[in-house]
């Protein structure tokens, strides 16, 4: 990481951790929670998790769309559907570790991130814009 | 014994069973080799006991191509070579190291790991790193402290690096050279011309010269070249009166292939607290052992990748730190006039709470490429030797292969939820083919007369033999086909050794 990008990134960090992520947002809250990265969330504040959520759809701008997110973040589950956010947090950290696993990952301004993960933060950025 | 060729008289006639050309690690290891054996061994070192600029200022040369150190300032040219200011990094290769892998174009060495790995043990011998072996399981026996990630073996695994002193050879070995009845060394005595019999079937001399302007002729029955990749490749090609092409050098293999190994900062990983990375930490001159994050054999086929290993750095002793290449101080006391211009004061980083950042530095071998060469220039250094020059060139492989190596640790990473990796921007774009300007090499040279069984693919038989030349043999890492992941100095000895071992068999044959 260069100098630029620290400095860049420890301007975002002192609120991240602060700054509870998704407060000011009108979704439903299973939506709410697929925007949610919960590691990635420790590591990027809210704008960070914005901008990476934007450059994944700008590589992929056939995902740009929050109910097409969702779907894809659901798969075949019904956890859209679920009202409890921690299972939802629950089934997407299974499912992120899954994407690591099979190498079902994708680099997004230089960060390897699972590509359930960067939904997320896309989804993030959709509802949060 | 020791003798300077610049004192005898000129035109000096000096007569052994073997020479050994070069008196670097692998010149001064077979030297050690051959002590009180019945046998008279010639050891002629091209500079002096001590830095010598003229000496030196024989290197210079021209570099084109990747950009790349100073021709001159990548070797030392004295007794112990470049052991002078090594940094004493020791590991062994691994077995896909010597396989041929269908995605790297010319790998694939005639002899596996099974036959060097009897020699590793006196290799370390001699850069004192006793007898410990190189297992991660090894070094928790003795250390129950260190931990390695919790992560999948079968795909990133903890490979172990050991540290020598580092043992400067010019210094822990010139009295035992010196000592030795049998030994024969003759400081300033550079080999300028190889003479071989009328079918150039046999070396029959080598021809020495110094600044002082004395000439002598050395006579063995078997000769060695041990002078490094760039000066193997140099004298070979300039020995070209009766092979126009130079010695060796029927199929146009000498000097081709010339490798390096890829040092660069390549990403940096952010782990989540409490991430134990005591196995992976080095203390310069303390640390004993430690590991780097390695990728399996598996997976570098999967990927059809290069293989490299990646350490980890604390990123706010890192981050600013300037690469060696864009920092070397040409000249005497290069390295320590280049470390200088590293800062000491850490980098003032905000981390996010709970994290800790480090920077993966990633080593790897680069793929043997025919353009990648040493060729002669028609312009001669003092003693009438034309010099050398280097073209250094890498390949997307090379890219690809760094991008992958921290793509998985990534992925491993995140499995594990440990942290996650965040590339370098060069590394960013799968299409990008340029290089940073701090892409650098560990002045690592190997390849430029490659091993092959056939001598229409390389220059050395599997006995480190020049083809079709009865008498002549090469010693170090000129003689790699592929460069390994690690440092090669270890692996140069333990091929010297193995290389000596066959000499003491053939040279017995041929004198009782």
């Amino acid at each position: 990481m260069k100098r630029k990008d620290f400095l860049q990134l420890s301007a975002f960090t002192a609120a991240a951790i602060s700054v509870p992520l998704l407060h000011a947002c009108n979704a439903p809250v299973s939506e709410n929670a697929m925007a949610h990265p919960v590691f990635l969330s420790r590591l990027f504040d809210e704008e960070t998790i914005r901008d990476v959520g934007k450059a994944y759809l700008q590589k992929t701008p056939a995902e740009n769309d929050d109910t097409k997110l969702i779907q894809l973040l659901a798969g075949n589950s019904a956890i859209a559907d679920s009202s409890e956010e921690k299972a939802i947090h629950q089934y997407l950290e299974e499912k992120i570790e899954q994407d690591f696993e099979k190498g079902n990952t994708i680099m997004v301004k230089g960060w390897v991130l699972a590509v359930t993960e960067a939904r997320q933060c896309a989804l993030f950025s959709l509802i949060n814009s | 014994m020791h003798i300077d060729a610049r004192i005898p008289e000129n035109n000096g006639l000096i007569e052994g069973d073997i020479c050994i050309v070069g008196a670097g690690a692998a010149g001064i290891s077979m030297a050690l080799e051959w002590i009180n054996t019945p046998y008279k061994v010639i050891l002629l070192e091209g500079g002096g006991f001590e830095y010598d600029e003229e000496v030196q200022e024989l290197f210079a040369g021209k570099a084109t191509g990747q950009k790349y150190f100073p021709l001159k300032s990548i070797r030392l040219h004295y007794f112990g070579g470049t052991t002078g200011h090594w940094a004493g990094w020791c590991a062994v290769f691994d077995e896909i190291d010597f396989k041929k892998r269908e995605w790297i174009p010319l790998s694939g060495w005639p002899i596996t790991l099974e036959d060097i790995n009897p020699f590793y043990p006196r290799a370390q011998k001699y850069v004192e790193i006793g007898n410990d072996d190189f297992t991660l399981a090894h070094w928790q026996e003795k250390e129950e402290t260190l931990k390695p990630f919790p992560l999948d073996e079968n795909k990133v695994w903890s490979k172990m690096w050991q540290f020598s002193p580092p043992t400067q050879f010019g210094k822990a070995y010139r009295d035992t050279i010196v000592n030795a009845k049998n030994i024969h060394l003759y400081t300033y005595a550079n080999v300028v011309d190889i003479v071989a019999n009328e079918n150039v079937s046999e070396i029959t001399e080598v021809i020495v010269k110094n600044h002082a302007g004395k000439q002598h002729t050395v006579r063995a029955k078997y000769f060695i070249l041990a002078c490094c990749s760039v000066q193997n490749a140099r004298i070979l090609l300039a020995a070209n009166k009766q092979a126009t092409k130079g010695l060796g050098n029927n199929y146009d293999h000498v000097g081709r292939y010339f490798m390096e190994h890829l040092e660069i900062k390549t990403s940096s990983l952010w782990l989540a607290d409490p991430a134990d990375v005591k196995l992976y930490m080095m203390d310069f001159g303390v640390t004993k052992a430690r590991a780097e994050l390695a990728i399996s054999e598996k997976l570098q086929a999967a990927y059809k990748i290069l293989n490299g290993t990646s350490s980890l750095s604390p990123l706010e002793l890192a981050a600013d730190q300037p690469a060696f290449i864009e920092v070397w101080q040409d000249g005497k006391d290069a390295m320590e006039k280049s470390l200088e211009k590293f800062n000491t004061k850490p980098a003032k980083l905000n981390m996010p709470k709970g994290f800790k950042a480090y920077q993966l530095f990633t080593r790897m071998e680069q793929a043997p490429n025919p353009d990648s060469r040493i060729t002669l220039d028609t312009e001669k250094d003092a003693l009438g030797m034309p010099r050398a020059m280097l073209h250094w060139e890498l390949t997307s492989l090379e890219r690809n292969s760094l991008r992958s190596i921290n793509t998985i640790i990534g992925q491993e990473v995140g499995r594990v939820s440990m942290g996650r990796v965040k590339m370098y921007d060069y590394l960013h774009d799968e299409n990008d083919e340029s290089w940073p300007s701090f892409t650098g090499g560990g002045w690592h040279h190997m390849g430029t007369t490659r091993m092959s069984s056939d001598p229409k693919l390389g220059v050395v038989d599997p006995n480190c033999k020049v083809h079709g030349i009865r008498n002549l043999y090469v010693a170090g890492a000129s003689c790699y086909v592929t460069a390994g992941a690690v440092n090669p100095t270890l692996t140069l000895i333990a091929f010297t050794i193995r290389l000596s071992d066959h000499l003491k068999q053939k040279v017995s044959n041929r004198i009782n």
